[in-house]
């Protein structure tokens, strides 16, 4: 006799309506796809399972089960293909029948052990882990709460509406049987009640995003917030229509003080993983106000690039932290300063090796590391190629003209020689502690190269300088580059707007670098409003139709989301943002990034990414986007949409309690008149990029659905899919 | 030595022998004389192949591990080369001896060093780019010098292109794809660790795979996502409705956009059963989960068993192992950057003499560039010229290229120090890329003309074959 307990806690707070038909019903009523797991509280002996089904809905029932060849998971669903099929290589399909969603009573009876030997010759099953169903609309659920020593096929009460799902001893059953309604009794099964949930709170219904005119239009607000937040939402849409200018806006945001990482990976860590830092990164982009602060820490990281994929950095999670929180309060300071922020930052010293670089050896063949000499140039400041103020490579006889060469990158090696980590005793001290890597590193003089050194554009330090005189000089030789205005220029563009700029546009921008109007040089705020104000910013979506635009970093995708959707934290997830549940600091296995996760100092992608095979043309992101990520991208947003919002119920299980919930009152209002639907969600997110062909086929198919409940959740679920799974979400115009 | 008869003599040796005969690599005997019979033609070939890229991400320090042990060649020796290079110099003693013992492989290689002498490794030795053969006087008078030497990405590229500039956004491996790719719905060319511009091509595509993320069909685009609720057939119709739209867009961005998920979703199609985890797809390798190389190349053999099933006659894989840019620590990591990869590799060869296909697919390593023979200290830095390792069946084992001298002396004509006591043990090339890559593409079915096309500096080599296929 196999022994089979479902416990009513594994159900936890569903809602129940019982019927007058059914008192004693569960009834899983979460309008829209909902995705139920049956833990068993150990697991169970393999025997037939039996499903007896009667709904409305429609349904697929899984049973997951080890064998000797790894997990396994049946998936029962509504077809009449009998046979089981294996698909993705660990699933075995099998088809219960396509009436069982007719309106009555079905008893099936599957030999699991005998199914998993058709669809994969030899697999011996060992144990039942779990039981779970995902259903569409609604469907009645008794619960068996016993031990099942008969196989009477006879589960359910006369009448009811059920969902049956247990398993038995082999011997005990007889083949399946289908079953008239009103034949089954009661046997040894009973049904727990559960009782009943509190109502949900209705959130207050906010106002679509739909066109309005003014100083600035809706379509407008959501393609400058796009380009300056992680997404649009309708309350920045609406502070931001509620100024007169764009600028006005931009004034706002420079004085907001930084959201910072460090106080929370401080105290939800010791330092040696990176987990928390994802966390709180997240939080910050999806809820801070300085969200103009943050998107430009993240471009920022983007450049100055540091990586705990790296074995010391994610060891040191303090230090990179501390990192990034710098780079959001230097955000809009001056160039100068972040440069040399970065430089003597111990987790960039660690990174690119330049802690404990030293002065030659000539007797050892030693001389000094040249990796963040050569990086700070061609990565971080100047690049490989002299450049015009407008960005363009200067050429000679048609061949780009080097800025530096060889012999430069040793001059530089040797001017950062001599810098370690704080506080240590000794040159070599101060690596092993995770916790003192967030004051710059420190100079001893003994190993720091003091001979003469010649850097860029002819200028010669000294001999004999200190370690802190030849750094300041040489950190001032690069900022003074001609190249520096429109390097760093083209990159924030990149990153903010669009991947192609004109000449023009990257002219205008670092001309404003090379002088704010004051006087100074690299003033990044200046810098910032210069290109989120320019012309071809605002406007290059129509003067550029067929070449401006760029494909959105992946990430972004999801924060818009996100934002848009106002989402929640799961219940159970500790106020932590996931989209699966899994640790977030794992994005990049399904987006191809995460913040100061690169797989090395050339970012996720380069800027010189051609938009097709022999393209003049450039899309960086596009580096990402693999077959593979595409996919995974796309799938982490469907089930999203369809099955993590404020309608889905996911409450009966921890590990869905973790995923974060979208709320959609606001769309649910709109179901009646899909173009007005289908014209907000495509103003929302996507800027109101989506052609009227497209659009109208999505409401031409919105209007299949019927006005009930189940049809409101669908037409929802489906124009945001539709919307958000199309290419014109992959594209940021 | 003299630099002037570049390219020297590339060694071709017998099976079992990676001889001590340096001296007449600088015979400046060139490739053209070399017996036919070493040079099997593309018109011979039959049944499938094979190439697999092993990308060594960063700059390898392949000086170390291939390094000369009884070899007594003036400025070759190991006193020499254990004199330059210092703190990380491997002693002789520890060296493993492959074919007659000249030359060994790092102790950490000693999978490696056993397909040696099973007759299955050859090495290419100092191979980098190259426009025309080149001396030091050429490079420090900046005549025909590669584009960007040093940098990381552009030294990739270069390595990646087969070429001397940065102007091909297009590389050998996908013109190869394109030459003989076939005819299969999505092209016989995968890579398992991103994007790169070995594949690139305008006329074949790629598919970027993972090797730890099983192929999901995209849900929505794929007509069975929960298909027991009839209104997603119309949601399925309706989003492959709107890819066309946004293919017809005016806007580049669109368009690609479009292109791109339409990849994905045939290239999920297509090839999620050849790489599912299952049986059928058993090729062994259960000893290297966790290792990030042989995962991938685990995922590149059940492509291979499937390359019939698959209608892929000739197919180009593209492997990666990050990490080898050894700034710091380099005796913390390259032991095990080394260990990783010799397992996989072993590993690999394994399961492919298992599927009995160990004679049609031969594997090369390829890096960024070789790294400085002098340290920083703690690490060494980018350099140019470097070892090459081309496994597999086919190949006729040996010693390939010529070396170039180890001497730690501003004079040496293979460094490319000016002489303002700047030696760093930067070595020019003495075998350029295009001709090892122009050898792989030639073992895969390229003709002469096609070879030409591809590479075109080749004509200024004296050989186009280096023989070890």
């Amino acid at each position: 006799m196999a022994i089979i307990t479902w416990h009513a806690r594994d159900v936890g707070a569903v809602e129940h309506t019982p019927t007058k038909a059914n008192p004693g019903l569960t009834r899983l009523s979460a309008p829209g796809a909902i995705f139920r797991q049956f833990d068993s509280s150990a697991a169970l002996p393999v025997g037939p399972v039996t499903a007896s089904i009667r709904t409305r809905s429609n349904f697929a029932l899984y049973v997951e089960v080890e064998t000797a060849g790894g997990s396994r998971q049946f998936k029962f669903v509504p077809t009449d293909d009998r046979q089981p099929r294996r698909r993705f290589g660990y699933r075995y399909e099998v088809g219960a029948g396509r009436e069982v969603r007719d309106g009555n009573l079905h008893l099936r009876v599957f030999d699991l052990q005998q199914l998993a030997a058709a669809a994969e010759p030899g697999t011996i099953i060992t144990s039942v882990e779990r039981i779970f169903v995902r259903v569409a609309g609604e469907m009645d659920v008794e619960l068996i709460d016993t031990a099942w020593a008969e196989c009477s096929p006879a589960t359910a009460a006369v009448g009811a509406s059920t969902l049956v799902v247990s398993a038995a001893s082999l011997a005990a059953c007889s083949p399946a049987t289908d079953e008239a309604p009103g034949t089954g009794q009661p046997g040894t099964t009973t049904t727990t009640t559960v009782d009943q949930a509190a109502p949900g709170e209705t959130p207050s219904d906010p106002p679509p995003v739909v066109p309005v005119d003014g100083a600035i239009s809706t379509v407008e607000a959501v393609r400058f917030l796009t380009q300056a937040t992680f997404g649009a939402d309708a309350a920045s849409i609406q502070a931001l229509q509620g100024l007169a200018s764009y600028a006005d806006w931009i004034d706002g945001q420079l004085g907001q003080p930084a959201s910072l990482t460090l106080p929370y990976v401080k105290a939800t860590s010791n330092g040696s993983l990176d987990t928390t830092r994802h966390h709180i990164w997240f939080r910050n982009v999806l809820t801070g106000p300085d969200q103009l602060r943050q998107r430009l820490a993240f471009a920022w990281s983007e450049l100055f690039v540091i990586s705990d994929l790296d074995y010391e950095l994610s060891n040191s999670q303090y230090s990179v932290s501390h990192y990034y929180d710098l780079l959001a309060e230097h955000a809009f300071g001056n160039f100068r300063t972040l440069l040399e922020t970065v430089t003597l930052h111990p987790a960039m010293g660690i990174f690119l090796s330049m802690v404990r670089n030293e002065k030659a050896d000539l007797a050892r063949n030693v001389r000094p590391d040249e990796n963040f000499a050569r990086e700070v140039l061609q990565l971080f400041t100047i690049g490989l190629y002299e450049l015009d103020e407008n960005g363009e490579v200067r050429t000679d006889a048609g061949q780009p003209i080097p800025s530096y060469d060889q012999t430069t990158v040793e001059e530089f090696a040797k001017v950062f020689t001599g810098w370690t980590f704080a506080g240590g005793r000794s040159w070599d001290e101060g690596n092993a502690g995770f916790h003192d890597k967030e004051v710059p590193m420190v100079a001893w003089e003994e190993y720091h190269d003091t001979s003469p050194k010649r850097l860029l554009n002819g200028v010669e330090l000294p001999a004999g300088q200190s370690a802190m005189a030849d750094l300041t000089a040489a950190l001032d030789n690069i900022f003074n580059h001609p190249n520096v205005g429109p390097f760093v220029s083209r990159h924030l563009i990149q990153r903010l707007v669009t991947s192609n700029p004109t000449p023009e546009y990257v002219g205008r921008v670092a001309a404003v670098f090379n002088d704010d109007g004051q006087g100074e040089r690299g003033n990044l705020g200046a810098v910032v409003k210069a290109l989120l104000l320019d012309p071809e910013a605002r406007t290059g979506h129509i003067t550029q139709a067929d070449s401006f635009g760029k494909i959105k970093e992946p990430i972004l995708r999801l924060t818009q989301l996100y934002r848009a959707f106002v989402a929640q934290p799961g219940q159970d997830a500790d106020g932590i943002y996931r989209p699966r549940a899994m640790s977030v600091d794992r994005i990049d296995e399904i987006v191809g990034q995460g913040v100061m996760k690169s797989r090395s100092v050339f970012n996720f992608f380069q800027p010189d990414t051609p938009l097709r095979a022999g393209s003049e043309k450039v899309a960086p992101e596009l580096q990402i986007l693999t077959e593979i990520n595409v996919a995974s991208t796309n799938n982490m947003l469907f089930e999203q949409i369809y099955d993590f919002h404020n309608r889905s119920d996911n409450s009966d299980n921890a590990s869905l309690g973790q995923i974060s919930v979208l709320q959609i009152e606001r769309e649910l209002a709109l179901v009646e008149n899909p173009a007005v639907l289908v014209e907000h969600l495509d103003v929302l997110l996507t800027g109101g990029s989506m052609p009227e062909e497209a659009r109208s086929g999505i409401v031409r198919h919105l209007e299949t659905h019927p006005l009930d409940d189940d049809g409101r959740i669908a037409r929802v679920s489906d124009a945001m899919f539709l919307v958000v799974g199309s290419p014109f979400h992959l594209v940021q115009k | 030595m003299s630099n002037t008869t570049k390219p020297k003599r590339p060694m071709l040796m017998g099976r079992r022998k990676f001889l001590a005969a340096a001296g007449v690599a600088t015979a400046g005997v060139t490739l053209s004389t070399l017996p036919i019979s070493f040079s099997r033609s593309a018109a011979a070939q039959t049944g499938s192949r094979s190439l697999v890229c092993v990308f060594l991400q960063g700059g390898a320090d392949s000086f170390n591990m291939f390094v000369p042990r009884d070899h007594s060649e003036s400025g070759q020796s190991h006193a020499v080369y254990s004199a330059t290079r210092g703190r990380f110099a491997v002693p002789a003693g520890s060296l493993l001896p492959i074919g007659d013992g000249a030359f060994g492989l790092h102790p950490g290689l000693s999978g490696m060093a056993a397909l040696a002498n099973q007759d299955q490794l050859a090495v290419v030795t100092n191979v980098g780019p190259l426009a025309r053969p080149m001396t030091k006087t050429d490079y420090l008078a900046g005549r025909s010098v590669p584009q960007s030497l040093f940098a990381h990405d552009a030294q990739q590229k270069l390595w990646q292109t087969g070429r001397p500039t940065l102007a091909s956004s297009t590389g050998w491996g996908g013109a190869v794809a394109a030459a003989v790719g076939g005819d299969a719905p999505v092209a016989p060319s995968f890579s398992l660790n991103g994007s790169n511009r070995w594949q690139a091509s305008v006329d074949a595509g790629y598919s970027r795979l993972s090797p730890t993320i099983d192929i999901s069909l995209l849900d929505g685009y794929n007509p069975e996502t929960r298909d027991w609720i009839p209104s997603f057939e119309g949601l399925h119709r309706v989003l492959h409705d709107n890819l066309n739209v946004a293919r017809a867009s005016q806007n580049a961005f669109d368009q690609v956009a479009a292109e791109t998920l339409q990849q994905s979703i045939l290239t999920t199609e297509q090839l999620q059963s050849a790489t599912a985890d299952n049986d059928e797809n058993d090729v062994g390798m259960d000893d290297i989960d966790g290792n990030r190389l042989g995962m991938q190349l685990r995922e590149v053999a059940r492509l291979i068993k499937n390359r019939e099933a698959l209608n892929m006659p000739r197919q180009m894989f593209f492997v990666r192992m990050g990490g080898w840019d050894t700034h710091s620590d380099q005796d913390g990591r390259f032991p095990a950057l080394i260990a990783e990869l010799d397992a996989a590799l072993v590993s690999f060869q394994q399961s492919l003499a298992t599927m009995n296909v160990a004679d049609s697919v031969t594997t090369f390593t390829a890096s960024d560039f070789g790294r400085t023979l002098t340290s920083n200290g703690d690490g060494t830095d980018h350099a140019w010229g470097g070892h090459a390792f081309v496994l597999g069946g086919a190949v006729n084992p040996g010693r390939y290229g010529t070396m170039p001298d180890l001497r730690a002396d501003n004079a040496n004509a293979d460094d490319v120090g000016d002489g303002r006591n700047n030696f760093a043990g930067r070595l020019i090339p003495t075998t350029s890329v295009s001709q090892h890559a122009a050898t792989l593409a030639r073992w895969m079915g390229l003709t002469d003309t096609q070879l030409a096309t591809a590479f075109p500096d080749l004509a200024n080599f004296a050989s186009s074959d280096l023989g070890y296929l």
